[in-house]
């Protein structure tokens, strides 16, 4: 039992989520694309020693939401997915796209190709995702999530939170962003009207899509 | 042979030509969001550009110019665009402030002034012809009056160009002209007949007047052999078909192209890639929402279009069975 994505063999993919019922029903999906299905039931207190079981013929699905359940997991399900992108592993995030989760995400979205809605988890999707990672690992980025550094401009200034544009994403569409999600070092000389530069995928199809780094002020 | 094309980029809404010859490359507008542009440059690996015009100041042709210079990836030497006064908009603002941070590095020479006087821009054999607006539209500006007492728009003093090769014109690039801007043309006797028309405003209504007359006019002033419509499926819904309907009228040697597949003319999109299109970048195409995608005009000895009129047909045949231009 193997599936062939590009040049990768896939052998096992793992299902991590901290509902029993999540990890189960997650667990339906994966077995209709004929690999090894492997349900992460036990708690896991080191994320080494998790990132150790795995090898290049693993694949990781994980909901957003590991740690619901005490102690299940020591990370949510976006750094867990961050964290096997930095190993090449391929690994799709399910969340239900909750907007109060989107500036959670946002800081680790570079690293997640592609996230899905529960409902929207089918085999066929779950190849496509597989897919979309494997060719971002060769350097095929999609138009979608490749960055280009490009202009923000500030435009108001909260205790936690600041609204920006991108004018070359959607010069009319605000963006929520948390200091939190910010560098240090700009919050200090943060101003309404301040035009300041980052790497955006400026063709992002939506603000949940949408991830900033390499920030310049 | 050296390479000498004219570029309109699927830019979805909005308008971006790409002029290359003999290494150098001129740009007319910048299309609206997203990447693109920089896409088309990248991919053909134009790191360079001599020379950037901007027909006038909505975010449909100007916003690929922010991300082009904030980009830092290109070298641009000039950029030629009409100050707006009613586009008190904050996007104006992000354009001129990446101008003015790049003319105080010295890098960059931009002029804010286009006119019909303006000088010739040569690109290799092509030169890029200011047409309009005339010094007296640009000097009155909008919200003031034009000679017949109508108020000027933003669309009214839209610049427009003539793209010739080897001094045959080739393309007339009608940025968003409406009606003062087609009186202004006439009145100034400028003659704008040439092979390739990229139609104003996208196929939209050309402001208050009438859209029949309007496009009459026009096609007599171009007499075009192919109408370029630069649309977004997903945006407003042009081409218009009365417009449309009037350039089908002037017969079948006239042919219809749009950049991308409007949802009146196919209300799905193909299950597979087209092979029709050329190969250069187009927005639609990772989508499959291209008709005629980027439609390239390669200059030599002989004139040729990209893509091709009977495998473009054969898509439109397949694809679009409520198509307007058939």
């Amino acid at each position: 039992m193997s599936l062939r994505i590009g040049d990768r063999e896939i052998t096992k993919i793992l299902v991590v989520d901290d509902e029993k019922a999540g990890r189960e029903s997650y667990g339906l999906t994966v077995e209709e694309v004929d690999v090894e299905t492997i349900l992460q039931e036990e708690k896991t207190e080191s994320v080494d020693k998790f990132f150790m079981k795995l090898n290049a013929q693993d694949a990781v699905v994980s909901d957003y939401h590991l740690r619901r359940t005490s102690s299940y997991f020591p990370m949510n399900g976006a750094e867990l997915v961050s964290g096997c992108y930095d190993r090449h592993i391929p690994s799709v995030l399910l969340t239900r796209y909750e907007k109060p989760y989107i500036h959670e995400i946002r800081p680790f979205r570079n690293k997640i190709p592609v996230m899905l809605p529960p409902d929207e988890f089918t085999p066929d999707t779950l190849r496509w995702a597989l897919t979309e990672c494997v060719n971002e690992f060769n350097g095929h980025v999609s138009v979608n999530r490749k960055t280009w550094r490009t202009l923000v401009r500030i435009d108001q200034v909260d205790e936690a939170s600041v609204l920006v544009f991108v004018p070359s994403w959607n010069s009319s569409e605000a963006i929520e962003l948390r200091k939190a999600e910010l560098p240090q070092e700009l919050l200090v000389s943060l101003k309404p009207d301040l035009r300041i530069f980052a790497k955006v995928n400026i063709e992002a199809e939506n603000v949940f899509e949408l991830f900033f780094t390499n920030w310049e002020f | 042979m050296s390479e000498s094309n004219l570029s309109i980029l699927d830019v979805g809404h909005g308008n971006s030509s790409v002029l290359y010859a003999d290494g150098e490359t001129v740009i007319v507008d910048c299309g609206a969001r997203g990447s693109t542009l920089l896409e088309f440059l990248a991919d053909r690996k134009i790191t360079k550009i001599k020379a950037i015009y901007l027909s006038h100041a909505d975010q449909d042709h100007i916003g690929g110019l922010i991300t082009i210079l904030a980009s830092g990836a290109f070298e641009v030497r000039e950029v030629y665009l009409n100050t707006d006064a009613s586009k008190e908009t904050k996007l104006w603002g992000d354009l001129t402030f990446l101008l003015d941070e790049a003319d105080r590095r010295g890098g960059i020479k931009f002029e804010v002034t286009i006119h019909s006087e303006l000088a010739t821009a040569i690109c290799g054999e092509i030169g890029l012809v200011p047409i309009g607006p005339s010094k007296l539209l640009v000097a009155r500006g909008v919200g003031n009056r034009d000679r017949n007492d109508r108020k000027i728009t933003s669309n009214g003093i839209s610049a427009s160009f003539l793209i010739s090769y080897r001094g045959t014109p080739a393309a007339f690039l009608s940025g968003d002209i409406d009606e003062i801007g087609l009186d202004e043309i006439e009145f100034t006797r400028k003659d704008i007949k040439a092979r390739v028309l990229v139609f104003p405003h996208h196929g939209g209504k050309p402001d208050d007047s009438d859209e029949k007359v309007f496009t009459n006019r026009l096609m007599d002033l171009v007499s075009p052999q192919t109408v370029i419509f630069s649309i977004g499926r997903n945006k407003w819904e042009n081409p218009r078909s009365e417009i449309v309907d009037v350039v089908k009228a002037r017969g079948a040697g006239t042919r219809i192209a749009c950049t991308q597949l409007a949802k009146r003319c196919a209300a799905n999109l193909p299950a597979t890639d087209p092979f029709h299109l050329h190969p250069f970048y187009a927005k639609g195409k990772p989508r499959r929402q291209c008709c005629g995608g980027t439609f390239v005009v390669e200059f030599g000895d002989r004139v040729e279009e990209f893509p091709r009129h009977d495998a473009h047909q054969d898509f439109i045949s397949t694809h679009a069975s409520t198509a307007l231009c058939r």
